[in-house]
């Protein structure tokens, strides 16, 4: 923002509010004559996400403080009949007994799943970024995973962890382990849980080595030869010149990493549908099961509000460090 | 170079608007002939989706100007999908309901009410037990097609080899228990982790659902705790095939049926067609369908399902539409999903139908339908398994007991679906 602070007329800097600046009005006729091409040009843009993301979110935030259900929500003229509720919905999230399940397995989910693309994906990282036969080759197979549509990934998945006819079962039992003593990935609500978390890690871990074989890869070389010519070891080297030099992509990517894993619907919804009982719904499709299988969207969009909230914080977060590490052009 | 690439494709571009505009002119001539198209969703399983191909062939050679298009939709998203396209306005012309979905759609003002369209000889002619779903408010919302009650199927061979007589299937609940035994450990039975598939072991034991007309709750009180236990029992005997796998048991115990890994399961007529492509299923016979065995007391049942077909809101040509969905649900269809799918005619003079009376494994099924248990006709009692589902997986993990799993369904029906009702004890 500084630079564009520069560029304005002198006698638009010497004005300051305090002592009897140019109107609110003033000031924004003249800076829509000063540039008024940049909001032309920002119009489309503007349109396209007000249909698309500002209407229906203010309309998410009415629905839930409605009493809104299928049976009285209308349709192309059908009239809806639903009714204001105040924050009754609310009060139905926050009593439900599953709320605590749900919300402990959200953060339980959206943790380890970050941790495991984050090192998975550095150990690959680093593994790639030496000289080794076939790079290229490793790099692609690699990216495997995030290349394939994820819902053919989950559906795989749930193929591997079929029991007793899955191949995961079918290994154990040919390396004579009995079927009883072989994980009942899904319908164990412990096991079901390793089960959706293991397939989401698989999914994510190409993310995360790309982006911290790009920020492996922009560390100086000097700065490896220097800390070789003062004697550090290996784990010496790791410490003090790889980790602070990627520090900036890092935080980047685990912080998006969060939101995306918080979000992440399909994965849960394909393998398990957040059972067996309830126990591997999250926040996003616990959402989903109020909107389309309870089909009380009221209640269902105060679930949107909620992890929207939430996710408004996570961004906060992001922004606030994005800053303190001094790349401001992303904020 | 660049001029010439330049004027290629101004003239290629020219070629194909000029080309687009005949196609739009000559389709839009031929709809002026006087062509009616009927869009269609079919939510039908494959093998009944080829039959289903068939008959449109077959009305469509019948009827000139007539277009049937239909698409297959998954039985499991036809609610999610037909909402949406019906909120929208654009829903398909005919589409296929499950016997829940009729009264939920005609509340919503979803569907066409065909009341006055469905003559007096025909609403006789249909199986009350299945038409009945399709009355909903004093309307007519569609016609039956196949109704459906789950029942015992098993394989005979493996029956026999265990010592037990194929001709007398278990009667009662203590001698499906004492067949599991004899059949060996882990072959016996496969019961799904799945609330629709326990009903019968709580209508058996005397529970229930839920009441309409004196607005009470029943799945929490103790007869139906009696059945649920017993399912729970069972699910969890050694001579039950391991479910080790709720989200695909239904394909498990299928593929465990067809292979002879298993001597009993439960499942409807429509699986039946799937079931005879199996291994151990080759010569049709060593399928045996018998009624799901009484309780202690002497009850018995069943939920009855099944689907038909509705006309949509959306529909511009009711009339056509209807006369297809007559024809979908006539004597000659009834016949065609009988003998290829072996799906149970709604209508009482299908069974007069050479074909439907030697079908053996129709008058196995039609044994069951008549105990089977008619589930309440109300716009929400769809959803009731939404709840109850996730419990009923809780109870078989024995992560709640089943006094519990049945209380905290009963108040989620009470707090989400009928707000008026007593929960019963």
């Amino acid at each position: 923002m500084t630079s564009t602070d520069q560029a304005l007329p002198a006698s638009d800097a010497a004005r300051s509010p305090g002592r009897g600046g140019p109107s609110l009005s003033e000031r924004f006729s003249r800076s829509f004559a000063r540039y008024w091409f940049a909001y032309a040009m920002l119009a489309p843009v503007f349109l396209v996400m007000a249909v698309l993301v500002f209407y229906p979110l203010v309309r998410g935030i009415y629905l839930s403080f409605t009493n809104a259900d299928e049976l009285n929500f209308g349709g192309k003229d059908i009239p809806s009949t639903y009714e204001w509720i105040g924050i009754d919905n609310y009060k139905t999230v926050f009593t439900s007994p599953e709320l605590k399940s749900v919300a402990w397995f959200t953060v339980i989910w959206t943790f380890v799943n970050v941790f495991f693309h984050f090192t998975i994906g550095l150990g690959l990282a680093l593994a790639l970024n030496r000289t080794l036969m076939f790079r290229g080759w490793y790099r692609m197979l690699l990216l495997i995973p995030w290349a394939v549509p994820s819902f053919i990934s989950a559906f795989s998945w749930r193929f591997l962890f079929n029991s007793p006819y899955g191949f995961i079962a079918q290994l154990f039992q040919k390396l004579g382990v009995p079927l009883e003593d072989v994980p009942a990935f899904l319908s164990d609500p412990t096991w079901a849980k390793v089960a959706v978390i293991t397939a989401n890690v698989w999914l994510g871990v190409p993310f995360m080595m790309v982006a911290l074989l790009g920020g492996l890869q922009s560390i100086d070389a000097d700065l490896y030869d220097a800390a070789a010519v003062d004697g550090a070891n290996a784990w010496q080297k790791f410490w003090a010149v790889t980790m602070p030099g990627l520090r900036p992509v890092a935080a980047t990517v685990i912080l998006l990493g969060l939101i995306w894993t918080f979000n992440m619907f399909n994965v849960i919804y394909l393998i398990t549908g957040g059972g067996p009982g309830t126990s591997t719904q999250i926040f996003a499709t616990f959402a989903y099961q109020w909107a389309f299988v309870y089909r009380d969207y009221g209640v269902a969009t105060a679930y949107g509000v909620i992890i929207l909230s939430i996710l408004l914080v996570f961004s906060q977060i992001y922004r606030s460090t994005i800053r303190r590490l001094g790349e401001e052009s992303w904020s | 170079m660049k001029r010439t690439r330049l004027r290629t494709l101004i003239l290629g571009v020219t070629a194909l608007a000029l080309v687009a505009a005949a196609v739009v002119a000559t389709a839009s001539a031929r709809s002026q002939q006087g062509t009616t198209t009927l869009t269609m969703w079919s939510t039908m399983n494959d093998e009944e989706n080829e039959t289903l191909k068939g008959l449109i062939k077959t009305y469509e050679a019948a009827n000139p100007g007539v277009n049937i298009k239909m698409t297959v939709v998954p039985f499991d998203q036809r609610e999610t999908k037909f909402s949406a396209a019906a909120s929208a306005g654009t829903a398909p012309d005919v589409m296929r309901a499950e016997i829940a979905d009729v009264a939920n759609w005609g509340a919503r003002g979803f569907l066409t009410d065909i009341t006055s369209r469905v003559t007096a000889a025909d609403r006789k002619d249909f199986l009350p037990a299945a038409f009945a779903y399709y009355n909903y408010a004093g309307k007519v919302w569609g016609l039956p097609q196949a109704p459906d009650a789950p029942a015992l199927l098993y394989n005979k061979k493996m029956v026999k080899a265990a010592g037990l007589n194929p001709r007398k299937p278990p009667q009662t609940m203590a001698q499906l228990t004492a067949w599991c035994d004899k059949i060996g450990s882990g072959k016996g039975l496969f019961l799904r982790a799945d609330s629709y598939w326990t009903q019968a072991w709580v209508w058996a034991y005397g529970g229930g659902l839920v009441d309409p007309a004196k607005k009470q709750i029943l799945i929490a009180n103790k007869p139906s705790q009696a059945g649920m236990t017993e399912y729970k029992r069972m699910f969890g005997a050694k001579c039950a095939f391991p479910n080790r796998d709720f989200a695909n048991d239904y394909g498990n115990a299928q593929t465990a049926f067809k292979n002879g890994q298993v001597a009993m399961i439960v499942n409807g007529p429509w699986s039946t067609a799937d079931i005879l492509q199996g291994p151990e299923f080759k010569s049709p016979s060593n399928l045996g369908v018998a009624p799901i065995p009484k309780g202690p007391t002497g009850k018995q049942g069943s939920p009855v399902g099944g689907n038909g077909f509705v006309i949509s809101r959306n529909s511009k040509n009711v009339a056509a539409a209807y006369k297809f969905i007559y024809f979908l649900t006539n004597n000659a269809a009834q016949a065609a999903f009988a003998s290829k799918n072996n799906l149970l005619p709604s209508r009482v003079s299908s069974y007069k139908i050479q074909s439907v009376k030697t079908n053996r494994i129709i008058g196995d099924f039609l044994k069951q339908m008549k105990v089977a248990t008619a589930r309440p006709v109300d716009p929400k009692a769809g959803q009731i398994y939404a709840d109850f589902g996730p419990n009923v997986q809780k109870i078989l993990k024995g992560e709640v007991t089943v006094a519990k799993g049945l209380n905290d369904t009963a108040v989620a029906w009470k707090t989400k679906l009928w707000p008026t009702y007593t929960i019963v004890k």
